[in-house]
């Protein structure tokens, strides 16, 4: 840029008067600027929490599931294996003749098998009905069988008198359903208890081998028909409508310092400055789910991802002029102003109100307790801690004097720490259980950074309604 | 804050120091950038891309010259690349806007005369009115002109003209300057001879 020393009179006019000229931005450009330039510093700590949390609930799910695999239980030796070989060759060979392959695919044979399976499935209807626990293993039952029970014990006379409401299929010796050593004490039980003597002997056969792996195969076949379910992990969704408060405390450090045009007025008190600025609360909403793991019967851990719309409404008065916010950093009173259009008194007429809205994202990381679980209601406590991500920062603050209202998002804190507190009432639906109950959420650090002297601690009061399932 | 504090600040991302700054330099700046742009959306457009610049190219300040000159050289090249990008000036459409201005009479009160010099400038044509704020108020020479904008040297010497002229009879018309051409009397120039 060249200087031009002989600027004639028109040209020295219009560089007068354009140097006197100003003009004043809308608050977006110093937004966008501002975004821009933070932008290419940023953490990725929503990127890098997102991921954490990504990869730990895949480990425990890695670790915990399936919790009851019954084949990694099954562990194989040489000389298990080996042993297990010379088994079942001594039960072929010791196997009758009628029980080879040629004898069971006989054509009598078959129709025999299939009364056999028709007569079971009747007794398997009657043995589901009643409490004892009666596994009834009806392909090659003899092979399977640890014991066998007398004919003359299990006749369809002596069955009913345990069961007398129950019709039984009429059983031959050659049909008789085996059972293992537990179930068929227990008939034995029962049977003596009943007065009938028929019982002579429960006696064990030797030298027929039962194959472990099918042991385990029914016992864990049982024990899933039988076992009620038990999932550890659960997930739920919720939402809670709730409405924001906050509490302003002015620190007043800034009296400490010796420059009498940026010292509080020290009339004021926190109390006159909750009077000046007239807020009034407005709905928010949080929308979450949880991952839940079941520590005890009682006690459940969860954590999930929830985003938070949390605001409130100012009453102020639109007045154009300087807001002159002291600040107090590295033992120095300094101060900034910002241009703005809002101020906390004025004419009626110029009335406004401001919305500082706020959009969160949140973790929250808690514990819940049932207290009460009944059959179908149930009372449960729960507390978490909310680490926060605010996403906008487009929030207007009191300038130091209590005179204007300036965009605050120089002073924003990004992150942020919450505590929510809830009680629920839950009810069991079918495969799911639906909670209701009020929650607090306390902000524990204020909303602007420490460089700001008035501090602000906002606070939460909703209904949260919920839905939880177990996986 | 001091404007070397400032400085400081800004090269160390500091928020605040940065805020001050723009406080501080955007009224002037912007009025520039509007000096400029068509619209007053442009002018908000092109100082963002300015002060965006002006606080990553920072490290740059040798502290050899002026700071506000620092900052109103960067905003005076964001707009002409603003305006290259978007291509906001056409000559042809210039002078056919200019021969159909038309500036109504009125009188302007001094205290607003600074806002009134400037949206004078900005009834001229584009074309004329970037080779006026170049030449005349940012004070570039016409062969600087000329590379800005890739014109001839020449080019940027009879835009300059032509604008100037156009201006002066805005502004006369509009009553902040007096008219420097007084009105031919020929009956004096009989007299005096």
């Amino acid at each position: 840029m060249n200087s031009q020393n002989h600027k004639d009179a028109l040209e020295q006019f219009l560089t007068d008067e354009t140097n006197k000229h100003e003009m004043f931005a809308s608050d977006a450009v110093w937004a966008k600027i501002n975004n821009q330039v933070q932008k290419q510093k940023s953490w990725p700590a929503l990127t890098v929490i997102a991921f954490l949390v990504v990869v730990g609930l895949s480990l425990a799910t890695a670790l915990n599931y399936p919790p009851d695999n019954f084949l990694a239980k099954v562990k194989y030796n040489d000389s298990v294996q080996i042993q297990r070989q010379k088994q079942q060759a001594a039960i072929i060979a010791a196997t009758p003749l009628d029980d080879n392959f040629e004898a069971r695919i006989s054509p009598q044979k078959i129709t025999e098998k299939t009364f056999t399976k028709i007569a079971n499935k009747k007794s398997a209807a009657i043995t589901d009905s009643i409490p004892l626990l009666v596994q009834i293993i009806v392909e090659n039952t003899k092979k399977e069988a640890d014991i066998t029970i007398d004919k003359k014990v299990t006749t369809q006379e002596t069955i009913k008198s345990i069961l007398p409401k129950t019709e039984l299929p009429i059983l031959t010796n050659n049909q008789l359903p085996v059972v293992d050593a537990k179930i068929s004490s227990e008939l034995v039980t029962i049977a003596t208890n009943n007065v009938l003597e028929p019982i002579t002997k429960v006696e064990k056969k030797e030298n027929i081998a039962t194959d472990n792996i099918y042991k385990d195969f029914y016992a864990a076949l049982l024990a899933k028909k039988q076992a009620p379910k038990n999932n550890k992990w659960t997930y739920d969704i919720y939402v809670t409508p709730s409405k924001s408060f906050r509490k302003l405390e002015d620190d007043k450090e800034r009296d400490q310092y010796t420059n009498s045009s940026l010292a509080s007025n020290t009339n004021t008190t926190n109390s006159t400055l909750n009077n000046t600025v007239k807020h009034k609360p407005a709905l928010g909403l949080e929308l979450g789910f949880n991952i839940g793991y079941n520590l005890t019967n009682r006690l459940k851990f969860k954590a999930g991802a929830q985003f938070n719309i949390r605001q409130y409404y100012i009453d102020a008065f639109q007045i154009f002029g300087v807001a002159t916010i002291a600040i107090v950093q590295n033992n120095r009173l300094d101060s900034l102003n910002i241009y703005t259009r809002f101020g906390s008194a004025g004419s009626s007429y110029a009335a406004t109100i401001l919305d500082n809205r706020l959009y969160q994202l949140s973790i929250p990381l808690g514990l819940q307790w049932d207290a009460i679980q009944g059959k179908k209601l149930g009372i449960s406590v729960g507390a978490s801690i909310q680490p926060t991500f605010t996403l906008n920062k487009n929030v207007y603050l009191i300038s130091t004097d209590y005179k204007y209202y300036a965009n605050g998002e120089s002073f924003f804190r990004k992150w942020n720490f919450n505590t929510a507190l809830d009680l629920n009432f839950s009810y069991k639906l079918k495969n799911a259980k639906i909670y209701l109950g009020p929650q607090v959420r306390y902000q524990h650090l204020p909303t602007y950074n420490d460089a700001y002297p008035i501090k602000e601690y906002r606070l939460d009061y909703g209904v949260k309604v919920g839905i939880i399932k177990a996986f | 804050m001091t404007e070397q504090n400032l400085i400081q600040g800004c090269l160390q991302s500091d928020v605040l120091a940065q805020r001050e700054l723009y406080n501080h330099y955007s009224p002037k700046m912007l009025s520039v950038c509007y000096r400029f742009a068509q619209h007053r959306e442009d002018a908000e457009d092109m100082l963002q891309e300015a002060f965006i610049k002006i606080f990553t190219q920072m490290h740059t300040f040798q502290n050899k010259g002026a700071f506000e000159g620092w900052i109103r050289r960067i905003v005076v090249h964001t707009c002409i690349n603003f305006l290259k990008k978007y291509k906001k000036f056409n000559e042809h459409t210039d002078i056919d806007y200019a021969n159909t201005l038309f500036v109504k009479e009125e009188t302007i009160p001094s205290i607003m005369q600074a806002k009134q010099v400037v949206e004078c400038i900005r009834l001229l044509p584009m074309g004329y009115r970037t080779v006026l704020n170049l030449y005349a108020i940012e004070g570039f020479s016409h062969k600087e002109v000329g590379e800005m904008l890739e014109i001839g040297e020449s080019t940027s010497r009879s835009q300059y003209t032509r604008a100037k002229a156009m201006l002066e009879n805005i502004l006369v018309t509009k009553r902040i300057i007096d008219n420097p051409k007084p009105e031919f009397n020929w009956m004096a120039t009989i007299r005096n001879k």
